[in-house]
């Protein structure tokens, strides 16, 4: 710019533009602090979450003995909750569906001690979407479930 | 002697940098309140997926405090999006710090900038408070560099007149009787 302006210049670059609120700026550092560089992270995280989160679910089932109805409410599983790894902190459930597509009768098996009891197979889809509350992103991880009871079988 | 971490450098340049982009979102937006939403989440955009582009930092800050004000102004009616981003700079918070001797300058020519239409006005916040080129004034305002030149020469221009005219200075150009 010409030398016509450089006093105005001058003094418009002495003013200084107001402060941040401290609370604010508290805010942002702990927003940048995180670093959630999440494109490289997520590639081979969530495969291994699902693995780790679908054997959990399995052993959990598989371990169940009570007798419990075909339809299982639809409530987030812990699991997930639990494994859910640090960089996605700020990801918040906002979704979760179990979807049972298929139940089986296996017959009636008997356990060392001769009891008896009828294996039932059901078979899930569990979908869980999570949701940054600040953006736009969502994620939603979809893992297969099998569940197997063992329900008393009683001869009269 | 213990080494930064990765929160003090950002703390760091928070602080250095904080207050001039939070002006500059105010050019944008309708209050204070507002101009701290949009830079809050243009830095996350940007410290998300733009930090490791080539260019200057600020100056794809700067496009993307823009970019986001402009996203927040879409969210609104037609008419609110007219008031927040081509009238005056609405809200009745100070744009600057208020030194101890020459508040009444300070607040004269803060006045005067929020009177500037605001294709002026944020070419000479982007210029001044921001340090960009005018090239790359140009590609955050999506115009020419010569058309970014011009916008300040005539927000430079009417600066003058009315900080003169406020402080009862004469004008360059005489005046006819």
């Amino acid at each position: 710019m010409s030398d016509e302006f450089t006093d105005l210049e001058t003094e418009l670059k002495q003013l200084r533009p107001r402060g941040l609120r401290p609370e604010f700026a508290a805010g942002l550092g702990r927003e940048g602090a995180v670093r959630p560089r999440r494109t490289a992270e997520v590639v081979w995280l969530w495969p291994v979450l699902g693995a780790v989160a679908a054997f959990v679910l399995v052993a959990g089932g598989w371990h169940q003995f009570s007798p419990v109805g075909p339809v299982r409410p639809s409530t987030p599983s812990s699991a997930f909750a639990s494994a859910r790894p640090e960089p996605l902190a700020r990801m918040v459930p906002s979704k979760a569906v179990n979807l049972l597509y298929a139940a089986s009768d296996g017959g009636i098996v008997r356990f060392a001690d001769q009891t008896a009891a009828r294996k039932v197979r059901l078979q899930y889809v569990d979908s869980i979407t999570w949701r940054d509350p600040s953006g736009r992103t969502s994620l939603q991880c979809t893992v297969p479930r099998d569940e197997v009871y063992f329900l008393p079988v009683t001869a009269y | 002697m213990s080494e930064a971490t990765p929160h003090d450098s950002w703390s760091n340049w928070i602080r250095d940098h904080g207050p001039r982009l939070l002006l500059l979102a105010r050019q944008w937006t309708r209050s204070a309140a507002d101009a701290e939403d949009v830079l809050q989440d243009a830095f996350v955009r940007f410290w998300r997926h733009q930090r490791e582009l080539p260019g200057s930092p600020l100056a794809l800050l700067a496009t993307s405090i823009r970019r986001t004000a402009f996203d927040l102004a879409r969210q609104r009616t037609r008419r609110e999006m007219r008031e927040s981003v081509a009238g005056e700079i609405p809200g009745p918070e100070p744009l600057f710090e208020v030194p101890l001797e020459g508040a009444e300058r300070v607040a004269e020519i803060e006045q005067a900038l929020r009177q500037l239409p605001s294709e002026q006005r944020e070419v000479v916040v982007l210029k001044i408070w921001q340090e960009c080129t005018f090239d790359e004034i140009a590609r955050t305002v999506g115009c020419s560099p010569n058309t970014a030149a011009s916008r300040y020469r005539y927000a430079l221009q009417a600066l003058r007149k009315r900080l003169n005219r406020e402080t009862n200075l004469p004008s360059k150009a005489p005046s006819h009787v």
